[in-house]
């Protein structure tokens, strides 16, 4: 008896053992985050799971910044909420903010990623893309750790959905980035690759700087951010390329983490500041590539920017974590450009397929050829703007051309 | 034929079956888990875990079985899981995870444990239920089933290499091997009286997997509908099973896709990468005569031939697949099929080049990352040190490495570094040019000067040659030739020491591609610390393991020595045989009859040893004998392969045909001498189900070991000589049992 009821004991372990390995290695991987703090309830409006601790000795130990952070406000208990982005985070003290670079200290919300920076490139201005921006330009290009979006199919997820604690960085001023881009005859400062948001601080101090020295400064990002920080950041913009992704909400949950909302209202200042605006949408099979999501994409667009808006509809590949579907045929995208045309939009272009003539610039009115590319470079024997015009017709084309 | 023999018969068709249902399960998981070796890795491991499981609770239950006729039953449930367990192995991603996104290794692992379990699980009952029916009635019933199923797994595998794998899908396989099993159920099971309803069970679903199989187009339709599952806003064109891999081509909106082993290689619509990875480097080289381009595509053939060369040589590796392909690329990319310049030679690229005479003023290597043990030997030293002997004076190698569009990962930093080291042993000149498309790309060779990165003097040579390309251009040579990229990314590499270098004998390049895939899938979730693993680590784990097992052998009584010997044996066994397997890829290639022909040695050596063990007397010698000459043979296989492989090569792959034998004998050999021993104190049916069970566990253990440790982080000869250690130490602890036994009382 006694041998049968052990017996019966180790199956029972084993088959409890087996579950919980099973559930704990599932869970493990579904990504299950932190929860938000319990007992902040009064001015609970986040619901965006915070990333990792990291002690303020380690921060220290290891070079990052330890900056205090713009736009937060102080709460109860040591609390505070960052205003920065749309997530709002509550963070605790010792706690991170989702965008993974900005944590909170005994109160004060601190910046760690101000001159950490980990990607630093000389891009021509088409690479971003801008394609009515000074056209040829060198922009140099900078970025930091962490995203406050998570896109699956990110390109540049080996830095955005990085800490900065894990990620190699120099550490530079605002000043030094303007002298490389001085030293390098780069024309613009683009803060690009992951979400410039997240470095906000640094991003504004450097573009402050750059405008002394009479270089432009060029926003590439996703457009979550908040109406104030907004503001105050788009007095040193003077171009920006805002990725929206696809005008469903449910898209954007489902692939980034975030909602459509706070990028239409950020598309909708910048043009209402008069920031040169550039939107690229990146077409995913299956995910945004519908006829319909295109449509009321491209209205949207129409409506609310104008027909003089620039579009560029970019071709997908697997990255990151998305291994399907397949890259975007060109019969979408085509599509795509069609329906934009049709729905009264003047520039509209194809990104990732270069060699197609997808990329070159066509006056509005007379339709002549006016810029000719070859992936991201400009042919100049075909560039004919001249002061902003066409010179066939003489129209005024949207853009800053000198 | 008696009741027995007909069981003994039936259980040898169950070896063979299971070969089959492995072979199905490995192919179907490929697709599944996006061509990931780890998954193969994977469901060898959980096959014989849960087989081990599956024998190890068969035990227990067995004792307690009442009625009789569980065999049958079994075989029955047998029959029909492996046509429908490997139908569940390919659609339950699409019920789980989905494919959108990419697996990390816990789901993975996940995946592969849903997909092997229901088979492997009855396949392990099956030993001890064999057991139970025969054991009355045989003397060594056990170590007779043993045998039975070693040669039923020989046979199994020689017919499915050689036959089942280039004729039929892996459905049609499986639901040939269920048909199998529900015929040789009905003819050979009917005697046992006791459930006369199951021959009725035994017939009607032999004649529906029969006719599933082989009446055209209904296995069809199972495997458009897995593919359907797994492509589904693709219209599926064409699909195919090789010996070496899955092939599928689809379309959306007139974009065809090339899948291999479920993995986009190749699309239509595409171009600019391989015009970037042929035409920078062959700018550099002032004489294209003869070009060498290791596996690849079409579409790479095609940017090649519009430079003036001379022949252009295609090693690969699978004709079949290869020629199945080009009828879907569009025609204007297929001319160079018609183009007298372009030699086609079919089999194992390694060993082509090798044989090769001709002098050759490029190489390109298009095999894939290196995230296979296939693929891997191809970033080797030693491959590059062939490579250099079939070069021209200033002749180049051009591959390339994944990476990401703007910052280097410390996975990706160590895969790249790992592989600029290797290379720049054998090469003084060594640039890195970081492409468009997530791809670094090597250009190793050429003049002493180096690299050509002046867009200007490459200009002049684009033009000379008319080059009519759309995305690398004489315009935009300025911009792919960004010197600020370049430059950053040599540098980092000439400073970064801490990766290792790439060697045949050692495949670290291997862990660092898994090591990627796993951060790309996990975000930050990585096995690095796993490099840093040593045999101080390993003798640490020894020691305290086998202490554990002293303390509990004194207190339990549960001849546990006896125990943690088969599961050492079956551990060294599976760490062997895969260590044979790589060193002979390495060393000669992939060449697909000679793996067959090792793992039937392997299989002979299992007959064999399960003979012998029954007809010896003195049992505990002989087995220590034979595992003290077992460790000699591999500290002397160890010590070839690590000092004279080269030297050697002529005689190595009989002395190595030798070393799997032995392998093969000496864990037969242990599974039978230890069961006797085991047997003999303590009684009951389900015995041999626990001993069966710990060499199935240990050759899963050692399965895994081998692929994510032992073979990419301390090489062959490290894994040879940790095995050596391991059967040293169970050696010693098995035969110290009287001791243990002393100190219990």
């Amino acid at each position: 008896m006694k041998r049968k009821k052990a017996d019966r004991l180790v199956l029972i372990l084993f088959s409890c053992l087996l579950i919980l390995g099973s559930v704990s290695v599932a869970l493990q991987f579904q990504g299950v985050s932190e929860q938000r703090p319990e007992e902040i309830t009064e001015t609970m409006v986040s619901t965006a799971p915070l990333a990792r601790k990291i002690s303020r000795e380690k921060v220290e130990e290891i070079n990052l910044s330890l900056k205090e952070a713009l736009y937060y406000t102080q709460l109860e208990k040591g609390a505070v909420q960052c205003n920065l982005c749309p997530k709002l985070c509550l963070l605790r003290p010792g706690e991170r903010g989702n965008c993974k670079v900005r944590v909170n200290y005994d109160g004060v919300l601190y910046t760690l990623v101000y001159g950490r920076i980990v990607a630093l490139h000389n891009d021509p201005i088409e690479k971003k893309p801008l394609m009515h921006f000074l056209p040829g330009a060198r922009a140099l290009s900078l970025a930091t750790a962490g995203c406050n979006l998570g896109c699956v199919f990110c390109q540049n997820w080996t830095i955005s959905q990085s800490y900065p604690e894990d990620a190699r960085f120099l550490a530079l001023t605002p000043q030094a980035i303007v002298d490389i881009a001085r030293r390098e005859g780069s024309r613009c400062i683009a803060y690009t690759y992951t979400e410039p948001t997240i470095f906000y601080e640094f991003m504004l101090d450097c573009a402050r700087i750059a405008h002394e020295y009479g270089i432009k400064n060029v926003w590439v990002t996703a457009g979550y951010i908040n109406r104030e920080p907004l503001l105050e950041l788009a007095k040193y913009m003077d171009a920006a390329n805002v990725d929206l992704k696809g005008i469903r909400d449910e898209y954007y949950q489902k692939y980034c983490d975030g909602h459509v909302k706070p990028v239409l209202e950020t598309l909708k200042t910048l043009h209402e500041l008069g920031v040169h605006l550039e939107i690229t949408n990146l077409i995913v099979p299956e995910g945004n590539d519908s006829e319909e999501d295109i449509r009321d994409l491209v209205r949207w667009v129409r409506e609310n920017i104008g027909p003089d808006a620039v579009l560029h509809f970019s071709r997908y590949f697997p990255a990151y974590r998305m291994e399907s579907p397949p890259p975007t045929p060109l019969a979408t995208l085509l599509k795509a450009r069609d329906i934009a045309l049709k729905e009264g939009l003047h520039y509209v272009y194809i990104g990732n397929i270069p060699g197609e003539g997808f990329e070159d610039t066509y006056c509005k009115h007379c339709g002549k050829l006016l810029v000719k590319r070859a992936g991201y470079t400009i042919l100049w024997d075909y560039y004919k703007i001249k002061e902003g015009r066409c010179p066939y017709c003489s129209e005024k084309i949207y853009g800053v051309w000198e | 034929m008696s009741g027995s023999k007909r069981i003994l018969f039936g259980y040898g068709i169950c070896g063979a079956s299971a070969v089959a249902a492995q072979f199905s399960l490995i192919r179907t998981v490929l697709v599944t888990q996006g061509g990931s070796e780890l998954a193969v890795c994977i469901v060898i491991t959980f096959w014989l875990f849960f087989a081990g499981i599956g024998s190890f609770v068969a035990s227990w239950a067995t004792e307690r079985a009442r009625k009789g006729g569980g065999f049958t039953w079994l075989y029955f449930l047998f029959g029909f899981l492996i046509p429908a367990g490997v139908f569940w192995a390919g659609s339950v991603r699409t019920f789980t995870f989905g494919y959108e996104f990419a697996l990390d290794f816990g789901r993975s692992t996940l995946l592969a444990l849903l997909s092997c379990f229901p088979i492997s699980f009855t396949s392990g009952f099956l030993f001890v239920w064999a057991v139970k029916a025969v054991g009355s009635f045989l003397t060594n019933a056990p170590i007779r089933l043993y045998l039975s199923e070693a040669l039923g797994s020989l046979l199994g595998g020689i017919v499915l290499s050689f036959v089942f794998a280039e004729l039929f899908t892996t459905i049609q396989i499986a639901l040939i091997t269920g048909s199998i099993l529900f015929l040789s159920g009905f003819l050979l099971l009917s005697s046992f009286k006791e459930i006369p309803v199951l021959k009725w069970f035994f017939i009607v679903f032999f004649t529906g997997s029969a006719l599933f199989a082989f009446v055209p187009g209904l296995s069809r339709r199972l495997d458009v509908s897995l593919l359907k599952l797994r492509f589904p806003n693709e219209k599926i064109l064409f699909f195919a099973d090789s010996r070496y891999q899955n092939f599928a081509v689809t379309q959306m909106e007139n974009n065809t896709y090339f899948y291999q082993n479920g993995v986009l290689s190749y699309f239509s619509q595409g171009g600019q990468r391989e015009e970037e990875i042929v035409h920078i480097p062959l700018l550099q080289v002032g004489s294209p005569q003869h070009i060498l381009m290791i596996g690849g595509w079409a579409f790479i053939a095609k940017e090649i031939l519009k430079h003036p060369v001379e022949s252009l040589d295609i090693a690969v590796e699978d004709e079949k697949i290869h020629r199945h392909g080009l009828e879907f690329i569009p025609h204007d990319q297929r001319t160079f099929l018609a183009d007298e310049r372009v030699a086609i030679l079919y089999g194992d690229p390694f060993r082509i080049v090798q044989s090769l005479n001709k002098r050759y003023s490029a190489v390109f290597i298009e095999v894939g990352s290196p995230e296979t043990l296939l693929t891997s030997r191809y970033y080797t030293e030693g491959f590059f040190n062939i490579l250099k002997r079939i070069l021209v004076k200033k002749g180049i190698v051009v591959f390339t490495v994944p990476t990401s569009p703007n910052y280097l990962t410390e996975a990706l930093l160590y895969l790249n570094s790992s592989i600029y080291r290797t290379v720049k042993r054998v090469f003084d000149k060594v640039t890195v040019i970081p492409g468009e498309y997530a791809e670094n790309i090597f250009i190793a060779g050429g003049s002493e000067h180096g690299v050509n990165l002046e867009p200007a003097a490459l200009s002049a040579v684009f033009k000379d040659r008319e080059l009519r390309t759309k995305w690398v251009t004489v315009q935009s040579l300025v911009t792919i030739l960004d010197r600020w990229r370049i430059e950053q990314i040599n540098q980092q590499f000439k400073e970064f020491q801490e990766s290792e270098v790439n060697t045949r004998e050692k495949p670290i390049v291997l862990f660092y591609a898994l090591e990627n895939r796993q951060m790309k899938a996990a975000g930050g979730v990585s096995f690095r610390f796993l490099t840093g693993f040593t045999l101080i680590h390993f003798l640490i784990i020894l020691c305290s393991v086998w202490a554990v097992i002293v303390i509990m052998e004194i207190k339990l009584k549960r001849q546990l020595p006896i125990i943690t010997f088969v599961f050492s044996a079956g551990f060294s066994g599976m760490v062997i045989e895969l260590s044979i397997l790589f060193s002979f890829q390495v060393l000669y290639g992939y060449i697909y009859e000679f793996v067959g022909l090792f793992i039937g040695i392997f299989m002979g050596g299992l007959s064999i040893g399960a003979l012998v063990s029954m007809r010896i007397t003195n049992k505990e010698r002989v087995l220590a004998i034979v595992y003290i000459v077992f460790i000699g043979i591999i500290f002397a296989y160890h010590y070839i392969v690590n000092m004279h492989a080269e030297a050697m090569k002529g005689m190595l792959a009989g002395f190595l045909l030798v070393v799997m034998l032995y392998t093969g004998f000496s864990t037969a050999l242990a599974f039978g001498t230890v069961l006797s021993l085991y047997t003999a104190k303590s009684s009951g049916a389900g015995k041999p189900g626990v001993i069966y069970g710990a060499d199935l566990v240990g050759g899963s253990v050692g399965g895994v070991f081998s692929s994510i440790l032992f073979l990419p982080i301390v090489g062959i000869t490290g894994s040879v000589f940790y095995v050596i250690v391991l059967l040293a130490f169970s050696l010693l602890l098995f035969l110290s049992r009287p001791l243990i036994e002393k100190l219990s009382l």
